[in-house]
């Protein structure tokens, strides 16, 4: 195991390298000046005015010199400042990652709260109405985009209610309850499509593992049923699953952005939006890759959590 | 000799929506007698895998056993419900399987494997349990045993698994040990050394074996009794000699001469069987070797013929003997 965390981790720094570098140079091929962008078209700043921000900003420099510029900051965690607000990138990212991570979460959970005892269910109940029902309402859910989806719900929530959620920044820590409050509903909405795919992933590692030939030996050896599941199909159907709905956060923190657009959460997602809109330069990149480091963590979860399961991951190669 | 168990009609089904059902056993019946052991030889699909999964009710879920009776010292096994059955399993009857890499559970050690049976079936703690499994593997000639039972069955060769399926099919020391095609995903000098190994440790304890096989070869050197099984059904029955001296169904003469014989000085021309087996959802009422049989009237194509007492132990289905 030890190797094997070891050659994961080696390879975390190349890939975060090339990941950095693509959002770097991804980010440069964006359209406009931001520094005219940020006053408008009617700029009150003289030419030399903003050749001096240029300066002061270090946009007069080379593309490589910016870019390596940019990788020792990033390496001591500075991330610049916003051209509007003033206030620095790391401020306004520590401000907002709770939203998102808080909204990620509680989908993730929700996802899984609704798909494992629904795909067990369906796999258990093979090809009888349960199963049909499920098999149904997955598809169903599948095929629904979750974006209008949301803003059924909103539109729903206005003629019943009058309003949909609130969209104040609730920090987490402080106030966990109002924040799950405004949380849930886009939350919900993002992990319906999960749930269905989730609901067939589980259904059918459940039917495939029950079919394997070490199943019929642990049988053959007069294990009870119980134990049979327990010890022998659990485990080996665990692998598929965890892959799967690693892979789903991942998907979960892209679908975020989109959620709070639309619900106006004020999390990294409309943080990105914004700075997108506006080409706030620094809070682009900065915010772009706080999302990409969480994608890239969690990868590592996931396969640090697939090796410890499964030998044949964790002795690779050896 | 005393019978340990007598399998009697046995119908094991696939039943499918909106396609034939699979007859895949049909009126399957044979004795097993004690220290005794049986080959079930047939082509692949012709039911004799599933005729002795279904002794131990392991047939797959999609099947159906539709009838029969197989009576283990007594007791019907396919009517005592789910917490004897589990009792039987391992203890009594012991299974290998085809495929020792898809029959060991990939997550889990060999020593754990092994030392599972010990717990289920005397109740042994794990040090005890786990000291037992070692000295399975002993008995069954596994080189470096203390690193082999914290491997995990992938970093095992072909032979190695097979040889931790039979430790782990004797542990118990059953009375009865079902051999499903044990060699036959393993090399040529490995399953010699696995057959040996299964077959003088049955002999050794005096325990009966069921070999399922279609190797014409191992049957002659191993087997005191052949069925040879056709399309679902036993189509001749008799003692080793008498198969292979004096077959009486075409069947099993066809089969006899599509197989090298190193038994004949100057060898002997190969002639295969013509045709393809029947498929098993689209039998007619008549013999299923008809199609492919020389001795073939219009009696075959209409009656299924019994199996009869031809001379004495020796029993075959064909109305032309």
């Amino acid at each position: 195991m030890h190797h094997y965390i070891i050659k994961r981790l080696l390879w975390f720094f190349p890939v975060l390298l090339v990941t950095v570098t693509l959002l770097f140079f991804l980010i440069q091929v964006i359209p406009g000046d931001p520094i005219r962008a940020a006053f408008g078209d009617e700029s009150p700043l003289s030419e030399e005015q903003i050749a001096a921000l240029r300066v002061e900003l270090g946009l007069d420099k080379s593309i490589m010199a910016r870019y390596f510029d940019w990788l020792w900051d990033v390496m001591h965690l500075e991330l610049g400042i916003s051209f509007y607000t003033g206030s620095t990138v790391k401020e306004q990212i520590l401000a907002r990652t709770p939203v998102t991570v808080g909204l990620v979460t509680l989908s993730v959970f929700t996802m899984l709260i609704l798909s494992v005892p629904c795909g067990v269910v369906s796999g258990y109940y093979h090809d009888k109405w349960p199963d049909w029902v499920l098999r149904f309402i997955s598809i169903l859910l599948i095929s629904l985009p979750h974006f209008w989806i949301a803003v059924l719900a909103i539109i729903v929530m206005l003629t019943v209610r009058g309003y949909s959620i609130s969209i104040e920044y609730i920090n987490i820590f402080l106030n966990p309850i109002d924040a799950i409050k405004q949380l849930f509903l886009p939350a919900f909405i993002m992990a319906l499509r999960p749930f269905g795919v989730g609901t067939r992933m589980v259904r059918s590692a459940i039917l495939e593992i029950m079919e394997e030939d070490f199943i019929r030996t642990a049988r053959s050896k007069g294990l009870v049923e119980k134990i049979v599941t327990r010890r022998h199909a659990l485990p080996n159907a665990l692998v598929p699953v965890v892959t799967f709905y690693g892979l789903e956060t991942i998907i979960a923190i892209g679908a975020a952005v989109v959620m709070e657009g639309i619900f106006g959460i004020p999390g990294i997602g409309s943080l990105v939006v914004d700075a997108a809109r506006s080409r706030d330069l620094y809070v682009l990149q900065g915010s772009i890759l706080i999302l990409l480091l969480f994608a890239l963590f969690l990868n590592l979860i996931i396969d640090l959590l697939c090796a410890k399961l499964d030998p044949r991951i964790r002795y690779e190669n050896e | 000799m005393e019978e340990i168990l007598q399998i009697a009609n046995l119908r094991t089904y696939f039943f499918r929506r909106f396609k034939p059902t699979i007859k895949a056993v049909d009126g399957v019946s044979y004795k097993v007698k004690k220290g005794e052991t049986i080959a079930l030889v047939g082509e692949s699909g012709c039911g004799k895998t599933i005729s002795a999964l279904s002794i131990l009710r392991l047939n797959p879920p999609t099947s159906t056993i539709v009838e029969g009776q197989v009576k283990w010292l007594g007791h019907d096994i396919l009517k005592v419900p789910d917490e004897e059955i589990c009792r039987i399993r391992g203890k009594d009857i012991a299974m290998i399987f085809q495929n020792p890499l898809s029959s060991l559970n990939p997550l889990m050690t060999i020593g754990r494997q092994i030392s599972e049976t010990f717990q289920t079936h005397h109740c042994l703690c794990g040090k005890d349990s786990w000291n037992e499994a070692k000295r399975m593997l002993n008995l069954v000639a596994v080189p470096d045993v203390e690193s082999k039972m914290t491997a995990y069955p992938f970093q095992l060769s072909g032979g190695m698994r097979q040889r931790v399926m039979v430790a782990m099919a004797l542990s118990c020391d059953p009375k009865l040990m079902i051999a499903d095609e044990p060699t036959t995903a393993l090399d040529v000098t490995t399953q010699a050394q696995i057959l040996s190994l299964i077959c003088t440790a049955n002999r050794e304890a005096g325990r009966a074996t069921i070999l399922v096989t279609h190797d014409l070869g191992i049957v002659a050197r191993y087997a005191d009794t052949v069925n040879i099984m056709y399309a679902g059904h036993i189509v001749e029955s008799a003692g080793c000699m008498d198969i292979y001296h004096t077959p009486l169904h075409p069947y099993t003469e066809a089969l006899l001469k599509s197989v090298p014989r190193i038994d004949k000085i100057g060898g002997n021309e190969l002639i295969p069987i013509p045709g393809y087996p029947p498929l098993l959802d689209r039998l007619g009422p008549g013999c299923p070797f008809e199609a492919r049989c020389t001795r073939r009237t219009t009696k075959c194509l209409k009656e299924m013929p019994p199996i009869e007492e031809v001379s004495e132990n020796h029993y075959a289905a064909c109305w032309h003997i």
